[in-house]
């Protein structure tokens, strides 16, 4: 993992000091509520619903058991007791007080961690693939790319005030596992013919009220010109993307208008002059990085054959199959565990089950945790023959859910439930469904399903990605739900396509009942996933039994009432 | 209107001079000595195109911010830089003292704000910010630079 040096502490506590003398002007009505929010934002803390909201950066989703034993102790401290994994790799504290963020930051600057530029108009927390690092077939661990563009954009001078957040995620294997498709910027790493790293760059990919797909700005750029040529992007964006209106403010809308031909011959103009005029890529800051990430040392494990261990427990054999996934090194596994029990918030996590996770990343993977954009937690490095083990010890603590890309590991948005931005409830949706599988027992049957709920148009909870997608809005004070079918954010990156009117609360979870029946009554046999069997009979069969109902007829009437 | 550098408030010098936008015709009929002496004016959505071919002979140039939240000004500085401007570069309008840092970083030698605004946010709040110009991280990710010890 990255190690923090003189420098990245210093200027940590710089910001925790800087931030602090902001309050205090704030307070004392030198700064405007106006000039005082973008500095606010910038240090993570946004005002929710009902409290101060802060959001924790977890750069690229890498931590260690310390500072997860830190986030426990503000969760008990500061907070309710527990905390919430985001779509973004971050951690949010909902019931925060503003009179308790400078000891909050100083608590998590001990363990090199902080909330900067977590929120706000500005370059936010890196993104990148959960297994990073840990699977086969990287060109190379994308945690490397990613912590140069944590450096980079930290504090950059040129974009603090941006139109619009801006956010970037990096992948560097043929699975997409960081839906760069759907990123400000995503940046594909590869190996290049010639030796070295190439970066394939898409830009202008989001979700949110305008969802679009990356534009590929270029197909192969050597890495040592990729932050000369981001450069290029930041400022091309920051000079032309619209500030008129908000919705109209990320870079996807500025490519819409201007064209992909057009923005790239702008960005390769400046771009151009940056390699020009500036110095190079700094390679030996780039070996150091390297360096840090480089795998723990793996020789004290020795191979090991899971059948045994299987055979002789049915629920181990489920959790392998479910939850554990392949790691480069045949002598280890990854192992997802899940926050979505069935009929608790997708990606939260009480105090104690912070703990227990990390004790298990000490005990087991090599002091690493990740956090996932699923809002799981992974242990990348599982020693084969401690699996049986650390299931024990999860089955225990009540984290052995073994439904990892199963329907009811759902990701959901915050929602009416804390977010001010929200016009619907979507945790207890997600809840609702979940339960409802596991009384059915149909997970397993129905096979790979990714279920997405957010709560309002903005889309944190990937909604546009979803297998089943699923978004709440409200009609005239009623909770109304829009179905979008066939959304997919890995590498064979799409957008979902409406199936017709939405639905109200209570019909919902029959709506998503029939959609599943549809498939499990149209698919070739359990080979044939949801997602694939909707690729090949298309909308109509689903919309006909969605909107043939009498449920549905009545969903209509009300929602043209409504309208 | 104060204006404000590394050593502290200062009368504005600059006042009497009539500044002169990129579009404006009388720009293009400027001589060389004329163009010395007098202040461009860029708004923050300006073309910098007719620009670049003069900046060598350009003296002085202000940037107008008009809203601490458009950071419009923060890349137009420093593609001014980037194309060889040398002369002053002065930030005026909406900014605030946690801004003086970006300010310095992307090029500009001082900012100008109004006396009402200088009242608000007197001195001290600005020299404030004056530690916080040492290079930051962007430094460290290009050649020039040695990294510092751990």
């Amino acid at each position: 993992m990255y190690q923090y040096d003189n420098f990245d502490r210093t200027y940590l506590q710089q910001r925790i000091d800087e931030f602090k003398a902001q309050v205090q002007r704030r307070i004392d009505g030198v700064l405007s509520e106006e000039e005082f929010k973008p500095l606010r934002l910038q240090n993570g803390l946004y005002l929710q619903l009902h409290a101060y909201m802060l959001r924790v950066a977890i750069p690229y989703g890498t931590l260690n058991s310390r500072q997860m034993r830190q986030l426990a102790l503000v969760a008990e401290r500061y907070d309710r007791g527990y905390g919430h994994f985001t779509t973004r790799q971050n951690l949010q504290f909902n019931w925060i007080k503003l009179d308790d963020v400078a000891d909050i930051l100083s608590l998590l600057a001990e363990v090199d961690m902080h909330a900067i530029q977590t929120s706000g108009n500005c370059i936010r927390n890196v993104t990148t693939d959960h297994f990073a690092g840990a699977a086969a077939g990287e060109a190379e661990d994308p945690r490397i790319t990613a912590e140069l563009l944590r450096q980079w954009s930290t504090g950059h001078p040129e974009y603090a005030f941006l139109p619009r957040k801006f956010k970037i995620a990096v992948s560097a294997s043929d699975k997409d596992r960081a839906v760069t498709a759907f990123h400000d910027i995503g940046i594909q790493l590869m190996k290049s013919p010639a030796g070295g790293i190439g970066c394939r760059v898409l830009v202008g990919g989001g979700l949110g009220r305008t969802p679009r797909m990356g534009r590929e700005l270029t197909s192969h750029l050597p890495e040592g010109d990729l932050f000369h040529y981001l450069d290029a992007v930041m400022s091309v964006y920051n000079r032309l993307g619209r500030r008129d209106n908000k919705y109209k403010a990320r870079i996807k809308i500025l490519i819409d208008e201007l064209g992909i031909d057009k923005a790239r011959e702008l960005i390769d103009t400046e771009f151009h002059l940056r390699k020009d005029r500036l110095p190079g890529f700094n390679r030996a800051l780039k070996a150091k990085i390297a360096a840090d990430f480089s795998l723990p040392d793996f020789s004290s494990a020795h191979p090991h054959d899971l059948a045994h261990d299987m055979a002789l427990s049915p629920s181990f054999a489920a959790f392998v199959r479910q939850n554990v996934c392949a790691h480069k090194d045949s002598r280890h596994a990854i192992v997802s565990v899940s926050l979505k029990q069935h009929g608790c918030p997708p990606g939260d996590a009480t105090a104690r089950q912070m703990r227990i996770i990390a004790d298990l990343a000490a005990d087991y993977s090599y002091d690493e945790i990740r956090i996932s954009h699923q809002q799981n937690i992974i242990l990348p490095h599982v020693p084969k023959s401690q699996l049986a083990s650390l299931f024990a010890r999860l089955a225990t603590a009540g984290l052995a859910t073994a439904n990892i890309g199963l329907a009811s590991d759902i990701i959901a948005c915050p929602g009416l439930d804390y977010c001010a931005l929200a016009t619907a409830r979507s945790i207890p949706v997600a809840q609702q469904l979940a339960l409802r599988f596991q009384k059915r027992k149909n997970e397993q049957d129905i096979g790979p399903l990714q279920i997405k709920i957010s709560g309002c148009i903005n889309a944190c909870g990937h909604h546009h990605v979803g297998h089943i997608g699923i978004l709440g809005l409200d009609r005239a004070g009623v909770e109304n739900y829009q179905i979008t079918l066939g959304g997919d954010g890995s590498e064979q990156a799409g957008l979902g396509e409406r199936t017709g009117p939405g639905f109200s609360a209570g019909h919902l979870l029959a709506a998503v009942d029939t959609i599943i029946d549809v498939y499990l009554e149209s698919r070739t046999g359990r080979e044939e996933t949801f997602i694939a069997c909707y690729r090949r009979i298309g909308m109509a069969p689903f919309r006909q039994a969605l909107y043939s109902t009498p449920n549905a007829d009545a969903d209509r009437v009300a929602a043209k009432i409504a309208s | 209107m104060v204006v404000i550098t590394d050593t502290g408030f200062g009368a504005d010098n600059w006042q009497g001079l009539a500044p002169v936008g990129p579009d404006d015709d009388s720009f293009t009929r400027l001589s060389n000595d004329e163009l010395a002496a007098v202040v461009i004016r860029l708004d923050s959505d300006a073309d910098m195109a007719p620009l670049v071919s003069r900046l060598a002979v350009i003296g002085k140039i202000v940037i107008n911010f008009p809203a601490s939240s458009d950071g419009r000004g923060f890349s137009l500085a420093r593609q001014l830089r980037l194309y060889g401007y040398q002369g002053r570069l002065r930030a005026s309008g909406a900014l605030i003292p946690d801004q003086y840092r970006h300010a310095r970083q992307c090029g500009f030698d001082e900012v100008a704000v109004n006396d009402g605004q200088a009242r608000r946010q007197p001195l001290c709040h600005w020299t404030e910010q004056l530690p916080r110009l040492r290079p930051g991280y962007q430094a460290r990710l290009f050649e020039s630079q040695v990294l510092p010890p751990s």
